[in-house]
């Protein structure tokens, strides 16, 4: 005995059916697509309407910033190779968007946009036809939400973030051999802050100071100036001398 | 002027002329603005990457400049 509902499974016949969604649709399919899609909440994954990181905060519990998820999220979220290899034919697109003779599509202003593959497209130049569904799938299955989610929330630092710096800063500090790795840091530092004392003594107050940079075996002169009548000799020579040790 | 930089007795800078005054502070002050530029940019992506790239050739010239580090490096 069949059943009553069997027959929603056999296709049904087409006919038009003038409802406002099918205009709509026609309107839709002969107008640029503008419209980039949903934009789902990346915790509770609900339809917002503005920014997604503005539905509601990230809870600030450390189970959370350490779960698999957040850590993900995180990794994802840096700089890798990874992130900036599909950031990169956003901007070149950003930059020089795609020329389309048949049907023209709007600029890919936003991250979100992900278009599904184009046969014209594919004719013309200047788009990643191959790399764009190799970036959807990878970025798909690596990211648990959108990537626009995740590279347009804002980096904010928590105090409990605060404070792992702090005590991984002071662990390196005071470990024997593991203290070199920070030199370069405090060399950053240190030259920085002697460089401004040499800003300011060779901008503001007028001198000759010339320096021999054993790099590329080249003879630098910094700034100064010279005084050009009495053979390049210092203005204020001998006037003040001054020795600062930080 | 003679400068030297290093990472566990600090830096000295000898200079001649100027106000000694406002070469003194101009280290402290211009420190204080480097960390302040820094710490403010970790609120904005973009510029947090731009700053990344600041340090970066930050860390790289003292290191050429001072240390000899880059410039033996292709000789060791």
């Amino acid at each position: 005995m069949a059943s009553p509902h069997s027959d929603s499974l056999l296709p049904r016949a087409t006919h038009p059916v003038h409802t406002k969604a099918s205009r709509l649709q026609h309107q839709h399919r002969h107008e640029p697509c503008r419209v980039v899609g949903p934009k789902r909440c990346g915790l509770c994954n609900a339809y917002v309407r503005g920014h997604p990181s503005t539905h509601c905060p990230p809870p600030s519990t450390l189970a959370y910033r350490l779960s698999p998820s957040s850590l993900l999220r995180a990794l994802v979220s840096f700089n890798t190779p990874f992130t900036l290899l599909c950031q990169s034919w956003q901007t070149t697109n950003q930059r020089s968007p795609p020329r389309y003779p048949h049907r023209p599509l709007s600029r890919l202003s936003t991250k979100c946009v992900l278009r599904p593959p184009d046969v014209n497209a594919a004719l013309t130049t200047d788009f990643p036809v191959l790399q764009l569904p190799v970036l959807y799938v990878v970025r798909s299955s690596l990211l648990l939400t959108d990537v626009v989610h995740v590279s347009d929330r804002p980096a904010t630092s928590s105090s409990q973030q605060i404070v792992v710096y702090a005590v991984v800063i002071f662990a390196i500090w005071n470990i024997p051999a593991v203290r070199n790795v920070i030199n370069p840091l405090k060399l950053f530092t240190i030259g920085w802050h002697e460089l401004c004392h040499i800003i300011v003594v060779s901008v503001l107050h007028p001198g000759v100071y010339y320096q021999d940079v054993p790099f590329l075996n080249v003879f630098v002169a910094l700034v100064g100036y010279p005084d050009w009548r009495n053979d390049n000799a210092c203005l204020y020579r001998s006037k003040c001398w001054w020795m600062h040790q930080s | 002027m003679h400068v030297s930089i290093d990472p566990n007795a600090g830096g000295c800078t000898k200079v001649e002329g100027g106000y000694p005054p406002l070469i003194l502070a101009a280290g402290y002050i211009g420190s204080a603005f480097l960390g302040a530029t820094f710490v403010l940019a970790g609120f904005d992506t973009l510029i947090a990457k731009i700053m990344s790239w600041v340090l970066g050739f930050g860390m790289l010239v003292p290191l050429a400049l001072v240390r000899d580090k880059l410039y033996a490096l292709p000789y060791s």
